[in-house]
Protein backbone atom coordinates (compact mmCIF):
# COMPACT_ATOMS: atom_id res chain seq x y z
CA UNK A 1 0.00 0.00 0.00
CA UNK A 2 1.19 3.53 -0.90
CA UNK A 3 3.15 5.14 1.80
CA UNK A 4 0.52 8.30 1.43
CA UNK A 5 -2.53 5.99 2.46
CA UNK A 6 -1.01 4.52 5.33
CA UNK A 7 0.19 8.11 6.23
CA UNK A 8 -3.40 9.04 5.78
CA UNK A 9 -4.96 6.57 7.85
CA UNK A 10 -2.48 6.88 10.33
CA UNK A 11 -2.99 10.65 10.87
CA UNK A 12 -6.90 10.32 10.62
CA UNK A 13 -6.76 7.29 13.03
CA UNK A 14 -3.51 7.25 15.32
CA UNK A 15 -4.96 8.66 18.53
CA UNK A 16 -6.50 5.70 18.19
CA UNK A 17 -3.73 3.05 18.73
CA UNK A 18 -1.61 2.83 21.53
CA UNK A 19 1.55 4.98 20.60
CA UNK A 20 3.65 1.46 20.78
CA UNK A 21 1.35 -0.09 18.39
CA UNK A 22 1.93 2.45 15.60
CA UNK A 23 4.99 1.15 13.77
CA UNK A 24 3.89 -1.98 13.92
CA UNK A 25 0.55 -0.70 12.18
CA UNK A 26 2.79 1.11 9.96
CA UNK A 27 4.90 -1.82 9.16
CA UNK A 28 1.70 -3.82 8.49
CA UNK A 29 0.16 -1.17 6.02
CA UNK A 30 3.21 -0.55 4.15
CA UNK A 31 3.02 -4.30 2.99
CA UNK A 32 -0.52 -4.45 2.18
CA UNK A 33 -2.28 -4.89 -1.17
CA UNK A 34 -3.86 -1.57 -2.45
CA UNK A 35 -6.96 -3.36 -2.62
CA UNK A 36 -7.45 -4.00 0.87
CA UNK A 37 -7.02 -0.11 1.62
CA UNK A 38 -11.11 -0.21 1.60
CA UNK A 39 -11.62 -2.64 3.92
CA UNK A 40 -8.93 -1.43 6.18
CA UNK A 41 -10.16 2.43 6.00
CA UNK A 42 -13.97 2.03 6.50
CA UNK A 43 -13.16 -0.41 9.87
CA UNK A 44 -15.29 1.49 13.06
CA UNK A 45 -12.69 2.10 16.02
CA UNK A 46 -13.87 3.28 19.20
CA UNK A 47 -13.38 6.37 20.03
CA UNK A 48 -10.81 7.12 23.17
CA UNK A 49 -12.42 10.65 23.77
CA UNK A 50 -15.50 9.90 23.57
CA UNK A 51 -15.33 6.81 25.37
CA UNK A 52 -13.23 9.19 28.42
CA UNK A 53 -16.33 11.79 28.05
CA UNK A 54 -19.11 8.61 29.11
CA UNK A 55 -16.94 7.23 31.58
CA UNK A 56 -16.70 10.48 33.49
CA UNK A 57 -20.31 11.00 33.23
CA UNK A 58 -21.81 7.63 33.29
CA UNK A 59 -18.97 5.20 34.75
CA UNK A 60 -20.67 4.13 37.75
CA UNK A 61 -23.54 2.76 35.54
CA UNK A 62 -20.60 0.68 33.88
CA UNK A 63 -21.71 2.53 30.50
CA UNK A 64 -18.32 2.98 29.35
CA UNK A 65 -17.78 -0.75 29.73
CA UNK A 66 -20.54 -2.01 27.65
CA UNK A 67 -19.62 0.31 24.96
CA UNK A 68 -16.20 -1.30 25.07
CA UNK A 69 -17.99 -4.44 24.70
CA UNK A 70 -16.90 -6.11 28.27
CA UNK A 71 -20.84 -6.43 29.12
CA UNK A 72 -19.86 -8.93 31.72
CA UNK A 73 -17.37 -6.14 33.23
CA UNK A 74 -20.34 -3.43 32.55
CA UNK A 75 -23.03 -6.03 34.07
CA UNK A 76 -20.17 -5.89 37.39
CA UNK A 77 -20.03 -2.16 37.33
CA UNK A 78 -23.42 -1.55 36.91
CA UNK A 79 -24.59 -3.99 39.90
CA UNK A 80 -21.98 -2.76 42.53
CA UNK A 81 -22.65 1.11 42.16
CA UNK A 82 -19.46 0.89 39.97
CA UNK A 83 -17.62 -1.15 42.20
CA UNK A 84 -18.05 1.10 45.33
CA UNK A 85 -16.87 4.38 43.66
CA UNK A 86 -13.38 3.21 43.47
CA UNK A 87 -13.56 1.43 40.22
CA UNK A 88 -15.18 4.26 38.37
CA UNK A 89 -12.46 6.68 39.45
CA UNK A 90 -10.14 3.79 38.62
CA UNK A 91 -11.65 3.30 35.10
CA UNK A 92 -10.89 7.12 34.64
CA UNK A 93 -7.74 6.90 34.24
CA UNK A 94 -7.69 3.56 32.32
CA UNK A 95 -10.64 3.44 30.10
CA UNK A 96 -8.59 5.08 27.01
CA UNK A 97 -5.93 2.63 27.79
CA UNK A 98 -8.65 -0.35 27.13
CA UNK A 99 -10.24 1.50 24.20
CA UNK A 100 -7.04 1.48 22.47
CA UNK A 101 -6.20 -2.00 23.36
CA UNK A 102 -9.23 -3.00 21.93
CA UNK A 103 -8.38 -1.22 18.69
CA UNK A 104 -5.00 -2.74 18.22
CA UNK A 105 -6.44 -6.04 18.52
CA UNK A 106 -9.87 -5.56 16.17
CA UNK A 107 -6.97 -3.76 13.66
CA UNK A 108 -4.86 -7.04 14.27
CA UNK A 109 -7.41 -9.37 13.49
CA UNK A 110 -8.46 -7.82 10.40
CA UNK A 111 -4.99 -7.97 9.03
CA UNK A 112 -4.64 -11.36 9.83
CA UNK A 113 -7.30 -12.91 7.09
CA UNK A 114 -5.33 -9.83 4.08
CA UNK A 115 -1.91 -10.99 2.44
CA UNK A 116 1.21 -9.40 2.64
CA UNK A 117 2.39 -7.75 -0.78
CA UNK A 118 6.22 -8.74 -0.12
CA UNK A 119 5.53 -12.17 1.22
CA UNK A 120 3.95 -12.93 -2.05
CA UNK A 121 6.21 -12.13 -4.65
CA UNK B 1 -6.31 -16.74 25.75
CA UNK B 2 -4.79 -17.96 28.96
CA UNK B 3 -4.26 -14.83 30.20
CA UNK B 4 -7.77 -13.34 29.93
CA UNK B 5 -9.30 -16.59 31.98
CA UNK B 6 -6.59 -15.86 34.44
CA UNK B 7 -7.36 -12.25 34.25
CA UNK B 8 -11.54 -12.85 35.07
CA UNK B 9 -10.37 -15.06 37.36
CA UNK B 10 -8.65 -12.77 39.49
CA UNK B 11 -10.67 -10.28 39.18
CA UNK B 12 -13.52 -12.01 40.30
CA UNK B 13 -11.92 -13.81 43.14
CA UNK B 14 -10.79 -10.25 44.30
CA UNK B 15 -14.18 -9.20 43.47
CA UNK B 16 -16.23 -11.71 45.89
CA UNK B 17 -13.78 -10.91 48.67
CA UNK B 18 -14.84 -7.69 48.60
CA UNK B 19 -18.05 -8.41 48.29
CA UNK B 20 -18.25 -10.53 51.19
CA UNK B 21 -16.29 -8.44 53.43
CA UNK B 22 -18.40 -5.20 52.38
CA UNK B 23 -21.51 -7.80 53.65
CA UNK B 24 -19.46 -9.22 56.71
CA UNK B 25 -19.35 -5.36 57.54
CA UNK B 26 -22.80 -4.61 57.39
CA UNK B 27 -23.56 -7.56 59.28
CA UNK B 28 -21.57 -6.87 61.98
CA UNK B 29 -20.96 -3.76 62.49
CA UNK B 30 -23.59 -1.57 61.07
CA UNK B 31 -27.51 -1.25 61.94
CA UNK B 32 -29.34 -1.85 59.24
CA UNK B 33 -30.25 1.14 57.99
CA UNK B 34 -27.58 3.92 58.64
CA UNK B 35 -25.12 2.06 56.55
CA UNK B 36 -21.60 3.81 54.58
CA UNK B 37 -23.14 5.36 51.37
CA UNK B 38 -20.43 4.60 48.68
CA UNK B 39 -22.68 5.35 45.62
CA UNK B 40 -20.36 7.70 43.76
CA UNK B 41 -23.96 9.28 42.15
CA UNK B 42 -25.76 9.67 45.06
CA UNK B 43 -22.90 11.52 46.82
CA UNK B 44 -22.30 13.48 43.67
CA UNK B 45 -25.91 13.83 42.48
CA UNK B 46 -28.16 13.30 45.47
CA UNK B 47 -29.64 10.29 43.16
CA UNK B 48 -30.16 6.52 43.79
CA UNK B 49 -27.98 4.71 40.86
CA UNK B 50 -29.83 1.54 39.32
CA UNK B 51 -28.44 -0.86 42.21
CA UNK B 52 -28.57 1.26 45.13
CA UNK B 53 -30.35 -0.38 47.80
CA UNK B 54 -29.16 -3.40 46.94
CA UNK B 55 -26.96 -3.88 50.10
CA UNK B 56 -30.47 -3.56 51.89
CA UNK B 57 -32.19 -6.01 49.86
CA UNK B 58 -29.58 -8.76 50.37
CA UNK B 59 -29.32 -8.21 54.26
CA UNK B 60 -33.50 -8.69 54.00
CA UNK B 61 -32.81 -11.40 52.03
CA UNK B 62 -30.56 -13.03 54.64
CA UNK B 63 -32.85 -12.34 57.62
CA UNK B 64 -34.97 -13.88 55.02
CA UNK B 65 -37.42 -12.02 54.22
CA UNK B 66 -37.93 -11.78 50.18
CA UNK B 67 -40.79 -9.27 49.95
CA UNK B 68 -39.32 -6.64 51.43
CA UNK B 69 -36.16 -7.26 49.87
CA UNK B 70 -38.07 -7.56 46.38
CA UNK B 71 -39.73 -3.71 47.40
CA UNK B 72 -36.14 -2.15 48.02
CA UNK B 73 -34.26 -3.51 44.68
CA UNK B 74 -35.08 -6.77 42.92
CA UNK B 75 -31.73 -6.54 41.47
CA UNK B 76 -30.31 -8.02 45.34
CA UNK B 77 -31.89 -11.47 44.49
CA UNK B 78 -29.49 -11.48 41.40
CA UNK B 79 -26.71 -10.09 43.18
CA UNK B 80 -27.51 -12.99 45.71
CA UNK B 81 -27.73 -15.66 43.24
CA UNK B 82 -24.11 -14.19 41.78
CA UNK B 83 -22.80 -14.56 45.26
CA UNK B 84 -23.90 -17.72 46.45
CA UNK B 85 -22.93 -19.35 42.95
CA UNK B 86 -19.96 -17.55 41.54
CA UNK B 87 -17.68 -18.63 44.43
CA UNK B 88 -18.25 -22.15 44.84
CA UNK B 89 -17.58 -22.11 40.91
CA UNK B 90 -14.52 -20.56 40.89
CA UNK B 91 -12.81 -22.46 43.34
CA UNK B 92 -14.19 -25.88 41.82
CA UNK B 93 -12.94 -24.58 38.54
CA UNK B 94 -9.20 -23.22 40.11
CA UNK B 95 -8.95 -27.08 42.27
CA UNK B 96 -10.12 -29.09 39.35
CA UNK B 97 -8.33 -26.74 36.28
CA UNK B 98 -11.19 -26.35 33.93
CA UNK B 99 -12.55 -23.72 32.56
CA UNK B 100 -16.42 -23.88 32.81
CA UNK B 101 -16.68 -20.61 34.32
CA UNK B 102 -14.58 -19.15 31.54
CA UNK B 103 -16.53 -20.89 28.74
CA UNK B 104 -19.91 -19.93 30.19
CA UNK B 105 -19.12 -16.18 31.04
CA UNK B 106 -18.00 -15.88 27.49
CA UNK B 107 -21.20 -17.52 26.07
CA UNK B 108 -23.79 -14.99 28.61
CA UNK B 109 -21.32 -12.43 27.50
CA UNK B 110 -22.34 -13.24 23.63
CA UNK B 111 -25.98 -13.86 24.63
CA UNK B 112 -26.50 -10.15 26.31
CA UNK B 113 -25.19 -8.57 23.27
CA UNK B 114 -28.06 -9.93 21.24
CA UNK B 115 -30.51 -6.91 20.82
CA UNK B 116 -33.25 -8.94 21.06
CA UNK B 117 -32.17 -9.56 24.88
CA UNK B 118 -30.22 -6.49 25.77
CA UNK B 119 -32.88 -3.98 25.05
CA UNK B 120 -35.34 -5.45 27.12
CA UNK B 121 -32.98 -5.42 30.08
CA UNK B 122 -31.92 -2.13 29.70
CA UNK B 123 -35.69 -1.33 29.84
CA UNK B 124 -36.32 -3.40 32.94
CA UNK B 125 -32.58 -1.36 34.70
CA UNK B 126 -34.36 1.95 33.45
CA UNK B 127 -37.50 0.76 35.12
CA UNK B 128 -36.03 0.02 38.66
CA UNK B 129 -33.62 3.23 38.34
CA UNK B 130 -36.96 5.31 37.63
CA UNK B 131 -38.71 3.43 40.75
CA UNK B 132 -35.68 3.60 42.95
CA UNK B 133 -35.80 7.31 42.77
CA UNK B 134 -39.59 7.42 43.09
CA UNK B 135 -38.97 5.02 46.25
CA UNK B 136 -35.88 7.98 47.62
CA UNK B 137 -33.41 4.72 48.83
Amino acid sequence: MSISKVDLFLMVKGKHFENYQISNIYNRLTGLRESDWQAVYMQDFHDPTSIQVISVLAGSLGIDRFMLGDVGLGVAKLLTCGGFGVWTIVDWFLIQGVAKEKNGEKLRQTLAHMPNESEQE
Amino acid sequence: MKANRNNLYTFLGLGFILSYAWIGYQLLAVSRHAGLVVCPLKIVAGIPCPSCGSTRSLMEIFHGDFLSAAMINPLGFIIFLILSIGPIWLITDLISGSESLWITFNKLEKQLKRPGLAIPLVLLVLMNWAWNIIKEL
